[in-house]
């Protein structure tokens, strides 16, 4: 499931340790990752227009020398690497790049959003999600900052320790479900299903949540179920932060144009105001 | 409504002068800071004093061209300059995504013309557009043969022996280029203020002009200039003065006749010049293009956003 990811950088602080984070995606499967680097034109007009010469082989020297060092890390964890330098637009290029290397994940970095942050909606990593085929693991950089002293390898098998599964039943949340037994095989061994009710009639569900547990516990997990009433989002988030939940794992919701528009409030708040990764799945 | 009409020219105004002010950061001290001679901070501050001393002290030629040079002032209206400005303003911002080659010279003059077309008033076609087209016309060409001359001046072995002051030599001539931004750019953002009689000094003008284009500077200079910085080739010092004196002295005749042109343009011919005294084809056929296009596409976005936003807020608003 994980044979193959995509990871776009701009070779941001915590670039590196979260690339080291997905190693452990080894034993789930993961042979090859493919770090692209996308070399932003539009965002250089101002200087060409400036008269300034731009100096494109010093860019692409530069980011070589970056992506070296990444390589050779991921190399030395016995992962096959490709690294790819490419100019245009940064959405574009990532989803040209995901499709031509018929990656299985797409791995993008995020801040959590603040007040401030919400008045600015539509960062790359939201677009990527909207508009990408595969999933999107959204790693979440100042929760690396809150470890920062660990060594990677903690940290490695912390992202992966105790998953948060919220589940409405929908096509989108079963392929999400679909990823949890490979999740298993890199390190986790914990798992809160989460169902918020936002209405009172809601007839079966104690069943279903059942059902599921039971299903997990047969692949070997410790499982817990949340069944909660409010706003699905922030219900979401506060488990998430309240259990200390390495990874939220969930559908993207939205279907067909509308998925394009609106890929699922909910998915797209829990990404933007939580402290955990999120995997995003279409 | 003629206080709101006066307090969206100034704010449109305002805003348009802080936006010169952050973009041509690295035009004017770009190569001082490519060659690693100067830190952010400071060349933004020098951005800052220089502009606003070339604002304060020579930029009234401009601010009668845009004031009172492309229509006469009788029929330069409050609510025709708040047009004009909201023009500029609004392309200004609304390039931000579009990313297209506009001069901001080129705007500030073809929103006063859409502006006028719209309120019917006569526009200086023949004289002040026609001489205005000439400049914008030479800028480039004008910019490359004083960028080949200087450059072939700096490289006189006689000066071989200054090397070491060089460096400061292109800081000063950086510093020089911030000064004949201030004196070229200032007009376009306050020309207006002049022109309605809402300040009666081009002095003062210039100097509020000024003060915005230095506050650009300050606040959205460093972040251009550290990415100007990462991503130009770095010019020998020789051609690097070469081609920020000839932007400079390209602008600052501009300027001193009266013809604000575009500051980029006269860097780009620079440039080409200081380029091919080493051999070096510096410009190509896109960038050329590019240039032939803003000339276009510059007067025609202005025109038509300036004329449709007067023709219609004047009758919504009850405007004669």
């Amino acid at each position: 499931m994980f044979k193959k990811i995509l990871y776009p950088t701009k070779f941001e602080e915590f670039a590196l340790p979260i690339l080291k984070n997905l190693t452990c995606l080894k034993a789930g499967g993961l042979e090859e990752v493919i770090i692209v680097n996308v070399i932003e034109t539009e965002s250089l007009l101002i200087i060409r227009d400036s008269g300034l010469p731009l100096d494109f082989d010093r860019i692409r020297d530069s980011a070589q020398r970056k992506m070296g060092t990444y390589a050779e890390y991921l190399k030395a964890e016995g992962i096959a690497v490709k690294t790819k330098i490419v100019e245009g637009s940064l959405l574009p290029e990532i989803l040209k790049a995901a499709d031509e290397e018929d990656v299985s994940l797409i791995v993008a970095g995020r801040q959590k959003r603040d007040i401030l942050g919400e008045l600015f909606v539509g960062s790359t990593t939201d677009r990527i999600i909207r508009r990408s085929a595969v999933p999107v693991l959204v790693a979440k950089y100042h929760v690396l900052k809150e470890i920062a002293g660990e060594t990677t390898e903690q940290y490695c098998t912390n992202m992966f320790r105790k998953i948060l599964y919220p589940t409405d039943w929908s096509s989108s949340a079963e392929r999400a479900k679909q990823y949890i037994p490979a999740l298993h095989r890199v390190g986790a061994s914990e798992i809160i299903i989460m169902h918020v009710l936002e209405t009172e009639f809601d007839l079966g569900i104690k069943e279903k949540l059942s059902a599921l547990k039971q299903e997990f516990q047969s692949q070997g997990f410790k499982v817990s179920v949340q069944l909660l009433k409010g706003k699905p989002y922030r219900e979401i988030n506060r488990i998430a932060t309240e259990e200390d939940v390495s990874l939220i794992v969930m559908g993207s919701h939205g279907k067909g144009f509308m998925e394009v528009i609106f890929w699922g409030s909910v998915s797209q708040r829990v990404v933007e105001y939580s402290e955990k990764p999120v995997l995003v799945v279409k | 409504m003629e206080t709101v009409y006066l307090i969206g020219m100034v704010l449109s105004g305002l805003f348009f002068g802080w936006t010169i002010g952050s973009h041509y950061t690295g035009a004017v001290m770009g190569t001082a800071f490519g060659a690693k001679l100067i830190k952010p901070r400071n060349a933004t501050i020098l951005i800052a004093i220089f502009v606003l001393l070339g604002s304060t002290l020579e930029s009234h030629n401009v601010v009668t061209t845009v004031g009172t040079g492309v229509i006469e002032a009788k029929y330069m209206t409050i609510f025709g300059a708040m047009i004009m400005m909201l023009t500029a303003a609004l392309v200004t911002a609304a390039n931000t995504w579009l990313k297209l080659p506009v001069s901001t010279s080129q705007l500030a003059i073809f929103s006063v013309v859409g502006a006028a077309m719209g309120m019917k008033a006569q526009v200086q076609w023949e004289t002040t557009i026609l001489a205005l087209a000439i400049t914008w016309v030479g800028t480039p060409i004008v910019g490359a043969i004083l960028g080949f001359v200087l450059t072939k001046v700096m490289d006189i072995s006689i000066l071989k022996k200054f090397e070491k002051t060089k460096k400061y030599l292109l800081i000063i001539v950086c510093c020089y280029a911030a000064y004949t931004l201030g004196c070229n750019n200032t007009g376009n953002a306050v020309g207006v203020f002049f022109g309605t009689g809402a300040i009666k000094s081009k002095m003062l003008a210039g100097f509020i002009g000024g003060v915005v284009m230095a506050i650009g500077a300050l606040t959205w200079g460093r972040p251009l200039l550290e990415k100007v910085g990462l991503h130009i080739v770095s010019l020998d010092i020789n051609s690097a003065v070469g081609a920020q004196l000839a932007q400079g002295i390209t602008a600052h005749i501009a300027a001193s006749l009266g013809y604000p042109t575009s500051m980029n343009q006269a860097m780009i011919g620079g440039i080409a010049g200081a380029g091919l005294c080493r051999g070096i084809k510096a410009i190509n056929m896109k960038t050329m293009k590019e240039i032939v296009v803003s000339w276009f596409l510059t007067p025609v976005i202005g025109a038509i956003v300036a004329f449709v936003l007067y023709s219609l807020l004047s009758p919504l608003l009850g405007v004669k």
